[in-house]
Parts: C-alpha cells; structure tokens; sequence
C-alpha cells in the first residue's frame, strides 16, 4: 500500500490505514509530518473523523485542562502581584532611608555644584551654596509610611484569598 | 470547547501515537496549546485548526522517537540543523557510489523521500529552496532529507554485505 501518492499527499488507502491503525511507527511518523502541513490532507482527515471513529479519552480531559490554566493564569496574576510589593516594600525602605530623594535627584548634588565658578572660592560675604533641601518631616514620613504599609497588607490579603479561593476550586 | 472537541483530539493523537496513555497526555498538551493561541483560531474551522495542533504534538512525539531510535550521536542536530554537505557516515556511504547509481536509488524512493532528495542530491537546491518548491516546513524537509540518507546508506551497505557473500572462518 501506497502511503504517498506522486504529488506528495496522502492517498485514500493511507488515510483509511491511519483510521484502522494498521500503519506502523514511520508511517504514523509521515503521516503526522503530512497533516502538520497540509490543508488539504487535514480537511480530508477531519471529515473522516465522525461518528464511531472518534473514540473518547478514558479519563475526562476538561478537569486536568482546566486546573493546569488555572494554575498558569494563578502563577501569572501571583507573579505581578509579588512583584507589585516588593515594589511596594522597597519604595518605602527608600522612602524612609531618604535614599529616594537621592534616586529622584533632589538631594543629589549635581553636575553644577562642581562648576569650576561653585569650585573658585567664593567672594567672603556670600554663603556658601548648597543644592540641599529640607528632607520631610517625622510626620510626613509616618503617614507615608503607614499608607504603603496598609497597601501591602492589602495586597498580602488579597493574595491570601486567592490562595483560599484557588483550594477551594481544586 | 475542551468538552466538545476532547474526543476528536484524542482520536487523532491515538491514531498517530497508538498509546492511550500518550495519547491522553498529548491531548491534554493539544487543548493547553490552543489555550494560548485561541486567538489565532480561524472561525468555523475548529476542529481542523485543533486537528493539526494535535497532529504536530504526535509528530514531535513520534520524531524524538524515531531520532532515539536510529540516530548515532549528533545526528538529531544535524537533521534539524541541516547537515554539513560532507560529514557523517551518510554523506560518505553516498559519495562513495557513483553519481548514476544514486540517481536511480533516488528515484526509486517514495514519496515524501523522491522529491526533496531528486532536488537537494541531484539538481543541486539548498533545503530551505527544496521546502518551498515542495511546499513543506523547511524543518520537515530536513528531517525527510535525513531519514532519506539513512535509508540510502542502509542500502548502499546491504548491497556491499550481499556483493561480498557471506564471511568464511
């Protein structure tokens, strides 16, 4: 039996052998190379497949399906979420270390402090200059510090439902 | 769509596989696939564009294990990389018969074989035009070209054991 026919698609009696599974392990390999392809081939192989020829799998495949995406969206939304605070948790430790400032270049000297005019010794009567602000208050600093505290308990609650949520489902 | 289509996918993954149990597991990774490319499904044309996801696990599937089985070391890269012209123990089997006696060898394959080893061994294109003068996934012909050679050395060598008749002790 002819697997191929001349102009390199399966013939009538190849497809009707992958039907009765009597091609052995090559021809199943041609044949799934074939259909990987070609249109043609496939339509011809799909309207084959009704009726009794479709068998159902033995264990039920939409439990094991689903749980498997829900794991992969979980991990996905757990993901940005873990990201999110460790975001959260750094920004505050800047925050309150006053490193922050320095990042956003408030309270980093700059290029211009060492100007060779700021360099030059100043005329005596002027003070000298300083490109330093005040840095915030203790109050400042607590009630922010309280909201991003209160944002990452809220995220670690709501991870936490998610977690409840995700067993109760499975 | 996992409920409506499961049978028919499992149906082509166990006819190509002929394993229930692999069959289940590629059905499985058939659906997670799909999942992640649902957008690209074209409309009314579900069960084919399912269909062929499947047939590609099985391919993959049954390749790796073709591959185990007949390959020497390297040689997997090779198919899917495109072997170098002249290397391995195929392209010496072939060189070592002279160019009208590889043409009929070629000739006599059959398809999907004939084809891309008449256009690559005898008339000269590289892979990448062979697969598209066959119309096939380049990385298909290559793997075609490859078991091709194998098949011809087995040959070439067959014919040299018969040629020297059986060894006396």
């Amino acid at each position: 039996m002819d697997l191929f026919r001349d102009d390199g698609c399966l013939t009538d009696e190849g497809l009707q052998a992958l039907l009765d599974g009597t091609l052995d392990e090559l021809g199943r390999l041609e044949a799934a190379e074939h259909l990987s392809y070609c249109d043609r081939c496939m339509d011809r192989y799909t309207a084959l497949l009704t009726g009794d020829v479709v068998k159902q799998p033995p264990r039920d495949l939409s439990r094991p399906v689903g749980r498997t995406i829900l794991i992969r969206l979980m991990q996905n939304v757990y993901g940005r979420m873990a990201v999110a605070g460790v975001a959260a948790v750094l920004a505050l430790a800047m925050w309150r270390t006053g490193s922050l400032q320095n990042v956003l270049g408030h309270n980093t000297p700059s290029l211009e402090t060492y100007t060779p005019e700021q360099i030059a010794p100043a005329s005596p009567e002027l003070p000298p200059k300083s490109s330093y602000t005040e840095p915030p208050s203790p109050e400042e600093k607590t009630s922010v510090a309280q909201k991003a505290q209160e944002a990452v308990t809220e995220l670690l609650e709501a991870l936490a439902d998610k977690a409840d949520q995700g067993s109760e489902t499975n | 769509m996992v409920r409506t289509y499961q049978g028919l996918v499992y149906t082509v993954c166990y006819q190509l596989v002929q394993d229930s149990d692999t069959a289940q597991d590629l059905a499985q990774d058939t659906f997670l696939a799909a999942w992640r490319a649902i957008d690209r499904c074209p409309a009314g044309y579900e069960k084919q564009w399912l269909a062929r996801i499947a047939a590609n696990k099985a391919k993959d599937h049954l390749r790796s294990g073709w591959v185990r089985k007949m390959s020497t070391p390297g040689d997997e890269v090779m198919a899917l990389a495109g072997a170098p012209p002249d290397q391995g123990p195929e392209a010496k089997a072939l060189a070592s018969i002279g160019m009208d006696q590889l043409e009929q060898k070629i000739l006599q394959l059959r398809e999907p074989y004939k084809t891309p080893c008449r256009l690559c061994l005898l008339e000269g294109y590289t892979p990448a035009e062979a697969a598209k003068i066959c119309r096939r996934p380049e990385k298909t012909l290559n793997g075609q070209l490859w078991r091709a050679k194998k098949m011809l050395r087995q040959q070439i060598e067959q014919e040299r054991r018969t040629e020297d008749g059986p060894v006396s002790r």
